[in-house]
Formats: C-alpha cells, sequence, structure tokens
C-alpha cells in the first residue's frame, strides 16, 4: 500500500509540490513562533537571574523613554543625584550597590549602537561569571578597556591591541575579553566607572558639578524578602525611584504575551489555510481517480481499504511538509531572528530562537491531526464509489 | 458565449473545489484586513484617549510612568500618592496654564466591575471643556457628578439620594455626565476633600493634570517641573511622549505581524494555483477543442486568468465581509490580552484598507495565475484533444 500512495504522489509532482511546499511554510511558521516566544522568555529570565540583583535604582522619568532617547543619540539629560549612591549604601538591607554609567554610542556608519559601561570592582559581586577569557580580568590603568565576548569579535581586536574611539576621540588600551555569558553585556565595551564619568559627561553637555553622575544603581539585598521594605525606603531619595527586577520582567512579559497572541492566530491562520489547500489536492486526486478507484474496489479491495489509502496519502504530504518544514526552520531561524532582533524592542542579547525538539514534534502533530482531518471527506467520497460503476465508465 | 460566462462554468462544475479554494483566501485576507485596521484603530484610540484627557503633561507618583498614565486613563487603584501642596508648585511653574489635582481610587464592587470613585476639583473643568452635565458641578460635601454609563447602570437621577456603592457613605446625585465615549463615563466624581477623607488619604493626591499655555512649549515646560522643588519627588509624564512609545512598541510589531500575516496569504495564493491547476489537468481535452475551434494561446490564457482572478476577487470580497462581521469577537478577544487597550472601537470599516485587501488579493490572484494559464495556453491542440480522450 505504501508503494501505491508513494507512486500516487509521484504521479502529480507539480500539484503535490505546491501543496507540500504550503505545509512546509506553515510548519515552519508555526515553529519558528514557537521557538521565538520560548527563546525569548528563557533570555529574558537569564539575563535578570545571572545578573543577581532585585533592583535597580534609576533616575527619574520614563525608562523606556531614556532609552529611546540614547538610541536617536541624544543626550543623556537624566542622571542620578550624586548623593544617591552613599544613601543605598547606607540602606540597611542593601548588601551589594553596584553603580554603573550606561552611555550608548550611535556609529551612523556602521549602522549600529555600541554600549559602554562603566563600572567599578563592587560590580563583580553582580556579575558572578565575570571571568576572563584571555587577557586580565579587571583594569589596571584608566584607559584600559574590557571587552564582551561580542563586541571582542565585531571589533576583531585582541588583550594588548590598541582600541581607537572616533566618536570619543581616545585611545583604549583592550586589557582583557570576557568568556561568553549568554546576556547582553557579551556586546559591551567595559571601562572603569571614573573614565566613563569623564568621557560621557562633558561632552554630553552636563553642567560642571555633575561629573560623577551614575545612569543606575544595581542593588543586591543581604536578605531577597526585604525588597518590599527596602523599595519603599529607597523610593524616597529625591530624584531617583525604584525598579524591581520581578516588575520589569512583568511588564516585558506582559508586552510579548500580547504580540505572541496574535502573531500565533496568524500563524494558526496559515495552517488552516494549508488544511484547506490539503483538502482540495486530495479531492482532485480522488475525481481524477474515479476509474482507478473503482477499478480497485472491483478488484475486491474493501471500502475501507481505499478510505485508509488515501488518509495514509495525505499522512505521507504533510510528514514530508513538516520534515521540510522543520528543517526550513532550523535553516532560516537564525537569520529571520537577525532580521527580527532590530524591530523587537528590549532584546535580550542570547540568542531568542530556543528551537527545541518538543516544540518540532508538538507542531508536527498539529499538522498531521490538520492533515488527516482534511483528508476525510475526500477519503470518505472515494470510499462511497460503487464497483459497479466501473462496468459504466470505461 | 461571452469569455466571462465562460469562465464562470467552473463554479456550477466544481463548486466545492471552487469554495473551499475561496475560503482559503478569504481566511487569508480577513486576517491581513483585521490586523491593517487594528493597526489604526489601535493608534486612534489612544490619541483620542490622550486627548479627552485635556492634559498635555501629567504629574504622577514615583514608579513606573506607563502604568501609572494607565490608571490614571482606565480608573484603578494607585500604588503611591503625592503631597497636595505639590499642586501650588506646579501650578506655579512658567507655561502652565492650568493644573487639575486628582485623587483617584477604585473599589471592587459585587459584580467584578470595580467602582471608580474621582475626587476633583472646578479646575478639572477647565481641561474637560467638552464636558456637558445636567444638574450641577459638585461643590457641597457629598454630591456626585456621575458618569453616563454608572449613572444608567444605577437609574440614578439629579437630585437622587442614594447609597454610595461599596462604600458605608451616601451622596447626593449633583450631575450627570453626557456620555463622552470614554473612561469617564463609568467614573463618579466627587469633590476632592471627600474622596480624601472616604480613602483616608487626607492631603494626598494620585495625579495632577497640567494643561500647558502654549503646546509647543512642551520641553521647556517639562523641563521646569522636572527642576521645580518638588520635582525630585513626583514623575512628570509628558503625554506626547507617552503617545510616540506606544507607537513605537505597535510599529515593531507590525512588521512581525504583517510578514506573518503575508505568508498565510502567499499559502492561499499556493492553494489557488494548485485548484486552477487541477482544474486545467482536467480539462485538458476542452482546451484542445477550444484551440481547435480558432481560440488563440491568449484568448485560453486570458480564459485561466480570469477564472483564478474570480476566486480572489470573492475571496477578497468574502474575506473583507468576514473580518467586519467578526470584528466584535475578535476585539473582545485582542482587548483582553492587549497593554493600553483604549475604549475606542479598534476594528472599524475602512474604505480604503478595504480597497487595499481586494487590491492585494487580486495582485496576488494575477501571480497565482501565472502558472496554471500559461500551462493551458502552452497545449498544442491536437496532442491536447488525444491526450483528454485518453484519460
Amino acid at each position: 500500500m505504501f508503494v501505491l500512495v508513494l507512486r500516487n504522489l509521484a504521479r502529480r509532482p507539480l500539484r503535490n509540490g505546491l501543496t507540500l511546499a504550503g505545509i512546509a511554510v506553515a510548519m515552519a511558521v508555526l515553529v519558528t513562533i514557537l521557538a521565538f516566544g520560548e527563546g525569548y522568555r528563557q533570555a529574558l529570565r537569564r539575563e535578570l537571574e545571572q545578573a543577581g540583583v532585585q533592583m535597580m535604582l534609576v533616575p527619574l522619568g520614563c525608562p523606556y523613554d531614556a532609552a529611546a532617547r540614547v538610541l536617536k543619540n541624544n543626550t543623556l539629560e537624566n542622571s542620578l543625584p550624586a548623593n544617591a549612591l552613599d544613601a543605598v549604601r547606607n540602606d540597611p538591607a542593601v548588601a551589594v550597590a553596584a553603580p554603573l554609567l550606561m552611555a550608548a554610542c550611535p556609529r551612523q556608519n556602521e549602522r549600529r549602537t555600541d554600549m559602554w559601561v562603566g563600572l567599578d570592582r563592587s560590580a563583580l559581586l553582580i556579575k558572578p561569571w565575570w571571568r576572563a577569557g584571555s587577557g586580565r580580568a579587571w583594569f589596571t590603568k584608566q584607559d584600559d578597556v574590557i571587552l564582551g565576548a561580542d563586541a571582542a569579535a565585531l571589533e576583531m581586536r585582541a588583550p594588548g591591541d590598541k582600541f581607537f574611539s572616533p566618536e570619543r576621540h581616545r585611545e583604549f588600551h583592550v586589557a582583557g575579553i570576557l568568556e561568553r555569558s549568554g546576556t547582553a553585556d557579551d556586546s559591551v565595551f567595559f571601562i572603569p566607572l571614573e573614565t566613563a564619568q569623564e568621557m560621557f559627561g562633558p561632552l554630553d553637555g552636563l553642567r560642571a558639578g555633575q561629573a560623577d553622575r551614575l545612569t543606575a544603581i544595581a542593588i543586591r539585598l543581604k536578605e531577597p524578602t526585604l525588597i518590599r521594605e527596602a523599595a519603599a525606603r529607597l523610593q524616597k531619595i529625591p530624584g531617583a525611584q525604584v525598579v524591581t527586577l520581578t516588575e520589569m520582567m512583568g511588564t516585558f512579559l506582559n508586552l510579548l504575551g500580547a504580540v505572541r497572541t496574535l502573531v500565533v492566530a496568524l500563524a494558526a491562520v496559515a495552517v488552516v489555510v494549508s488544511a484547506l489547500s490539503i483538502f482540495n489536492t486530495l479531492l482532485g486526486a480522488v475525481l481524477e481517480r474515479t476509474n482507478e478507484l473503482v477499478v480497485m474496489r472491483a478488484v475486491g479491495a474493501s471500502r475501507s481499504q481505499i478510505f485508509g489509502l488515501l488518509v495514509v496519502e495525505s499522512l505521507l504530504l504533510t510528514l514530508i511538509g513538516n520534515i521540510a518544514g522543520a528543517i526550513l526552520a532550523f535553516a532560516l531561524g537564525p537569520r529571520v531572528e537577525a532580521l527580527a532582533g532590530n524591530w523587537i524592542p528590549f532584546a535580550p542579547g542570547a540568542s531568542l530562537l530556543a528551537l527545541s525538539w518538543a516544540d518540532v514534534l508538538r507542531c508536527g502533530l498539529l499538522t498531521l491531526v490538520v492533515g488527516v482531518g482534511a483528508a476525510l471527506y475526500p477519503a470518505w467520497r472515494a470510499a462511497r464509489l460503487q464497483p459497479a460503476l466501473a462496468m459504466k465508465s470505461e | 458565449m461571452t469569455w466571462l460566462a465562460l469562465s464562470s462554468n467552473e463554479w456550477r462544475r466544481r463548486p466545492l473545489r471552487q469554495g473551499v479554494t475561496t475560503a482559503g483566501v478569504a481566511i487569508a485576507v480577513a486576517a491581513m484586513f483585521s490586523l491593517l485596521t487594528f493597526h489604526d484603530g489601535y493608534r486612534d484610540g489612544v490619541r483620542n484617549e490622550i486627548e479627552r484627557l485635556g492634559a498635555h503633561v501629567l504629574v504622577v507618583p514615583k514608579g513606573c510612568p506607563y502604568d501609572a498614565a494607565s490608571i490614571a486613563l482606565h480608573g484603578a487603584n494607585w500604588p503611591c500618592y503625592l503631597k497636595s501642596n505639590y499642586l501650588q508648585e506646579v501650578a506655579g511653574t512658567t507655561g502652565v496654564a492650568s493644573a487639575a489635582p486628582a485623587f483617584m481610587a477604585a473599589l471592587a464592587a459585587a459584580d467584578g466591575a470595580p467602582v471608580v470613585f474621582v475626587g476633583i476639583d472646578e479646575r478639572m473643568l477647565a481641561l474637560r471643556p467638552g464636558w456637558k452635565f445636567d444638574g450641577a458641578f459638585p461643590r457641597r460635601p457629598g454630591e456626585v457628578l456621575a458618569g453616563a454609563e454608572a449613572a444608567r447602570l444605577r437609574h440614578w437621577r439629579v437630585g437622587d439620594q442614594v447609597a454610595l456603592p461599596e462604600l458605608s457613605a451616601t451622596g447626593t446625585i449633583s450631575g450627570i455626565l453626557n456620555a463622552t465615549h470614554g473612561a469617564d463615563d463609568s467614573f463618579l466624581y466627587t469633590r476632592l476633600q471627600d474622596a480624601q477623607q472616604w480613602f483616608q488619604h487626607r492631603g494626598e493626591l494620585t495625579h495632577i493634570l497640567v494643561r500647558l499655555k502654549d503646546a509647543n512649549l512642551l520641553e521647556p515646560t517639562v523641563a521646569a517641573l522636572r527642576g521645580c522643588d518638588a520635582g525630585m519627588d513626583m514623575n512628570v509624564v509628558p503625554l506626547a511622549h507617552l503617545f510616540r512609545t506606544i507607537q513605537r512598541l505597535a510599529n515593531s510589531t507590525r512588521l512581525l505581524l504583517g510578514s506573518v500575516a503575508m505568508i498565510a496569504l502567499l499559502l492561499a495564493a499556493t492553494g489557488v494555483s494548485n485548484a486552477v491547476l487541477m482544474s486545467v489537468t482536467a480539462r485538458t481535452r476542452e482546451i484542445g477543442v477550444l484551440r481547435a475551434v480558432g481560440a488563440s494561446r491568449g484568448h485560453v490564457f486570458g480564459l485561466i486568468w480570469l477564472e483564478t482572478m474570480q476566486i480572489c476577487v470573492a475571496g477578497g470580497i468574502i474575506g473583507v465581509l468576514l473580518a467586519f462581521a467578526g470584528s466584535h469577537g475578535v476585539e473582545s478577544w485582542l482587548r483582553s490580552g492587549l497593554p493600553f487597550a483604549p475604549s475606542d472601537a479598534l476594528i472599524r470599516w475602512d474604505w480604503l484598507t478595504a480597497g487595499l485587501c481586494l487590491g492585494g488579493a487580486a495582485l496576488l490572484g494575477s501571480f497565482a495565475a501565472l502558472l496554471p494559464a500559461s500551462r493551458a495556453a502552452g497545449l498544442a491542440p491536437l496532442e491536447a484533444m488525444r491526450e483528454g480522450a485518453k484519460t
């Protein structure tokens, strides 16, 4: 029977090829979308957990708005007041308070934005993965720079190399390259905090007396359960507000969830459309092969055998389509991700695609069920043919 | 017999196949139409909602300004409060035309829908020139100005003495707002002092609505507000920025959603191509005869092309109608999952979008027709008749 099915499919290569392509594309879209959402969530969680911090103290104003302003090459007008760091460090619940100065440096010529982060020793406590892949793991001079793994690959630098930043007219000395961490930090240029304050302060038109500015303070608590009281106390620091990471993650995941529902619904539309296509193809095959099927019936094939033949044909069609779709998803996924990465807000640094066999299996199962469902009516039509018709039509 | 009549023969001969193919196109077009109108509807909805607020700048307590703005627009309980004396500073800042204080609190009612109380004073009237109401603005203790929907639900009329829902207090309905088609319709407006007293937050506000003298001076005024003495303890949210950011978020999803919808359309086109190809194969003999009696290759190509177009255009029309008919259900489903869902209709009829979808379907049909039509046109008359006779 299997051979028969294969031969039937091979008889109309163009038609079955088109149907197959439809199934494959629908399957690929479904798998990619599922993998994408899952990957985003995992990356976000990893990023937040690896940070080992429970909250951030950021300047007043909208955190999203600040990010947007940075992207447009505008200055970071918001910064934390100078005394905020002391206030945080004096809080009884705070174990580690790491001052950070983040600045984005858009590079129009290369169509990307470099992230520069100035930090001091306390940052090592909140970045437990911090290990030098090559070179030294900490700055020895004020013009040392330590590169994240991706940043080093992009700039093609090794420890000991010189590194010139044309936008900032400053030459740096690459002290070390970090091991890959799987977070956004992989593409960051790390420099000493004082250097960053000196470098990004005056150029961004800051008033004198704001030289010791910070853009954020990452806070780890002695006891994670103290988060509520600590947040309430720190919220009182003038000019600053506390964002807990659970809040932040909740906001992102809400947004993601909304988009994901929409996309999954659209993918479902694609699957339905390709199911209709299978239905049509099989129905056409039944009508075209009426004579053949009738003869089969006349020489002794039972109704259920005919029914089975058609169902197996559909199954095989969807199965091949599924395999092609899965291959398509694995092959094109990373490329799609690179494309989509430019459009997705707050994309974590790590790969967003988590293509998993479980997802592939789940989608495959779904499309197979849909395929069999689409085959039911044509198969029933075929099984209903009367063997006596054979005499008439020949 | 005209070509049009000839090309529509297939509908009679294979109604099921044609129907299924058309349904495929219709579903894909419906998805596209919903998506396109939804994007416009969402943008306009958010803009209307922000405009209805009547303010240029929102002053809110510390915390995420987006949550705060969403609460101010839709009504809910606030996590933090502002001190009442910030109001004087805000009102005294250069560039500020009027600053209206508000104290908002929400109580969960037995039927699930929250009851939102908003304490305001007469300064609010300067921000809402569109407000019309029967009766009077609440000026005496216990007086309530009810939103149109809130009053209708509870059968309140002006002058009624009522027990305020979920509060152990009674009030007088001093006025009922005419419908504004926004969140205002379900709010209960009271005197500022009453709201502060009922919810035990004397001397505190939840937000301050600020209207500027000149909307073009937004940036300097915001900078001035942030720089005033209280500026370190409150969040100043320019609503134009808020709108831009929401818009940017919506736009960033647009490409992703659009491409998935495009894929669905392409799949539908493949299905159309396939179905027409099948009908061409089944009619090999017929086409041979047509050619033999004098129809040119161009005629045959045109015939098949016309057939394909019929499917696609019919699918397009049905799809657009389907999307419109189902918009209510789709909308309530979307609303449940969307952050910042405005209360206006999200999916609306739009001739331009409908035309765009129809045009898109027709264009797609032309492409889908290429393969089967050229195959049909390529048949040699005699061989086609012979081959047709064989099967």
